[in-house]
């Protein structure tokens, strides 16, 4: 008896004040929220509106939808958003290659290794890009560690001029990327019965079948959250194409950067930062819409 | 159907060690053309592994399997020809019911009219036609099991593997599927292996049981030799529960056999009548295991080979009997008693602190080892 009534005594007064104390209690939250929110507003929403206002404005206050009619049908603008997002595509599908064998040895195989292999996957994240990027110079320079093996191994006859073009960008690019299209794709793995696959196999499938017919469909998840991340990131990626493309390389962002301290037109640089944007959110709606639909449960 | 001939699945000298762990010692172990053989044992004992081994999952380190004669301990599982549902049912979750079905028949590359009857045809014998076009997460439990079946019994295989099948379903359901089970695999007369830890489902739907532990097999028999012959102490408490004593054999009356043992916890010993054909030497340390429901619960004694006074510590009701516990003559340790309960429940209850005699015939004493 005497646990229930002191148990029934706070229950009683809670009863009539539970509204206040709710409401309370949801300020309370509120409040824990508000810094992050101001500061969001302030350094996020208010410059996106500004940055989306000024793309609109050319020369003095004056409405216009030029810059976009430059970057859409001008053949020079045209290009670059050609070369941006022919790189994304390039560097996701190498990544992709790369990652897919990586990502199913990690989840069927690796046993003990696998944090270790996580380790040196994330290794390159956790270093500064700056200095992995000059740590490709060094590797790919005119008289670098590359062409230096190159020619004693005899393979070739004089350096070859690998910095400044499109395959260190590439390879600097996969090297800090592909460990986004192997987690992703290594996450939805790890949900997949290993079960299934030995049930396409003890029914007559070889391991080729079991792949293409039970893994590859069931992963395509992993493989669709992987390219969209990649994709998005090798559209916006700067220092990189800077450091290692030598303006070899057309994209967006080291065009917004040129019309930022070369050019100076901000409003350009506006337009064409809305288009990114845009792009980024096409990835995202296509993450959110297609991905997750046929649900690997049950 | 028109099934292939049904074949015999052989296990010659076969064992698989895990680095230091012995999943399975050198085990050897014949199962005949149309038989179904349940592997029983709890988990870690080596059902699973050499169910494994058969499919082809595991490369055993030494011995051969033989189907039909033909060794296949090369062959990888999917040149085996076998039939295999797990325990999870494992149906492609990205594909309908029709094409999980027809997925061996199409790894087959049979005629598309041939894969469509075929398919039709067997779904029909696991009662789940029109099923073709859903998908797996849309059926209940015990639809996705017969799909499961269905889809490991449409290509013929010679025989068919069973990894805890009806593990993942509720009682009612599994009753029902055991019938079911049952009845399919001896309409297609389908050699089959079983794994379970479920010895109900193991002494329902086997012709034979291989009890495991540790890696070994400890008795294979029908399920009324292993449950009324355990060979071993493991045996007889896995499958069932067993009163058992411990104690010297000596002779009795007439050069009978008798052993002089106590219960664990007891401290006087009781003379255990044994049957001729578990005899030892004089001497020689036994254990011997009684089924509860092989002892009789009397307010005198009766004739029975043999008999103890006991006194009634607690009792349960279970529908189908009511589970005495007494103690031993000096009060100390318990022995169960089965009772079976009446048609009209007028069945008299001992109480609690009654004095009861507890017999059973010298034929129930069953000689065990104790190492086993």
């Amino acid at each position: 008896m005497s646990t229930a009534s002191t148990a029934s005594a706070p229950a009683a007064t809670t009863a009539g004040t539970t509204n206040r104390s709710r409401l309370r209690a949801l300020s309370a939250q509120a409040w824990l929220v508000a810094p992050a929110l101001i500061f969001l507003f302030i350094f996020f929403v208010l410059p996106l509106v500004d940055n989306g206002q000024r793309s609109f404005v050319v020369g003095d206050n004056h409405w216009s939808l030029a810059n976009y009619n430059k970057l859409f049908f001008d053949r020079y603008y045209l290009g670059v958003l050609g070369q941006t997002i022919g790189l994304s595509v390039v560097v996701s599908a190498i990544c992709l290659v790369l990652g897919y064998p990586l990502a199913y040895y990690l989840v069927r195989y690796a046993g003990r290794w696998r944090s270790l292999i996580i380790f040196l996957l994330v290794a390159p994240l956790l270093t500064s890009i700056i200095m992995r990027t000059f740590g490709w110079r060094v590797i790919f320079a005119r008289r670098g560690m590359l062409n230096n093996f190159l020619i004693e191994t005899g393979l070739i006859d004089a350096p070859i001029h690998f910095l400044n073009g499109p395959i260190s960008v590439i390879v600097g690019l996969v090297h800090v990327l592909v460990p986004f299209m192997v987690l992703s794709i290594a996450s939805v793995l790890q949900g997949i019965n290993p079960r299934l696959e030995e049930s396409a196999q003890i029914l007559g499938a070889g391991r080729t079948r079991t792949f293409l017919l039970v893994t590859l469909p069931l992963s395509l998840d992993g493989i669709g959250t992987g390219t969209i991340l990649v994709f998005m990131l090798t559209c916006g990626s700067f220092v990189t194409l800077l450091l290692l493309g030598g303006g070899s390389i057309h994209t967006l962002p080291l065009l917004i950067y040129q019309q930022f301290n070369t050019t100076r037109d901000l409003s350009l640089a506006s337009a064409m930062s809305n288009v990114m944007l845009v792009i980024a959110l096409i990835c995202l709606y296509i993450q959110l819409r297609f991905i997750r639909r046929k649900g690997v449960k049950g | 159907m028109t099934g292939t001939q049904p074949q015999d699945l052989k296990l010659e000298d076969v064992s698989r060690s895990f680095g230091p762990v012995v999943a399975l010692e050198r085990t050897t172990l014949t199962i005949a053309a149309g038989e179904l053989i349940s592997l029983l044992g709890p988990s870690g004992c080596g059902k699973t592994t050499t169910l494994r081994i058969i499919a082809g999952f595991e490369t055993p380190d030494t011995g051969r399997v033989l189907v039909g004669g033909r060794d296949i301990t090369e062959l990888s599982p999917n040149h085996r020809r076998l039939g295999m549902v797990f325990q999870d049912y494992s149906l492609f979750p990205h594909m309908t019911i029709g094409q999980n079905v027809s997925f061996g028949l199409r790894m087959a590359k049979l005629p598309r009219a041939e894969i469509t009857e075929r398919t039709r045809r067997i779904l029909d014998l696991v009662r789940l036609p029109g099923f073709d076009d859903r998908f797996p997460h849309q059926l209940s439990g015990g639809q996705q099991q017969r799909v499961a079946l269905a889809r490991s019994l449409v290509t013929n295989p010679s025989i068919l593997l069973l990894d805890e099948p009806l593990g993942a379903l509720d009682k009612n359901l599994r009753e029902s599927m055991q019938f079911e089970l049952r009845r399919i695999q001896q309409s297609l007369a389908i050699t089959t292996v079983m794994v379970t830890h479920d010895q109900e489902e193991a002494l329902t739907l086997s012709d034979r049981i291989a009890v495991m532990d540790r890696g070994r097999i400890l008795q294979v028999g029908t399920p009324t030799e292993v449950y009324d012959r355990p060979r071993t102490r493991f045996v007889s408490e896995f499958l069932g529960t067993a009163n058992l004593f411990v104690g010297r054999m000596t002779e009795g009356a007439n050069a009978a056999p008798v052993a002089v043992a106590r219960r664990e916890g007891s401290e006087s010993d009781i003379q255990i009548a044994v049957p001729e054909r578990d005899r030892r030497n004089n001497g020689d340390t036994v254990m011997i295991a009684v089924r509860p429901e092989k002892m009789q619960l009397s307010n005198n004694r009766n004739g029975a080979d043999n008999a103890f006074e006991a006194e009634v510590v607690g009792h349960v009701f279970r529908g189908t009997h009511r589970a005495y516990q007494v103690s031993l003559p000096d009060g100390r340790g318990e022995v169960i008693v089965y009772q079976q309960a009446g048609s009209s429940g007028d069945e008299p209850v001992l109480a609690v602190g009654r004095r009861a005699w507890v017999s059973w015939s010298a034929n129930d004493s069953i000689v065990v080892d104790p190492e086993a």
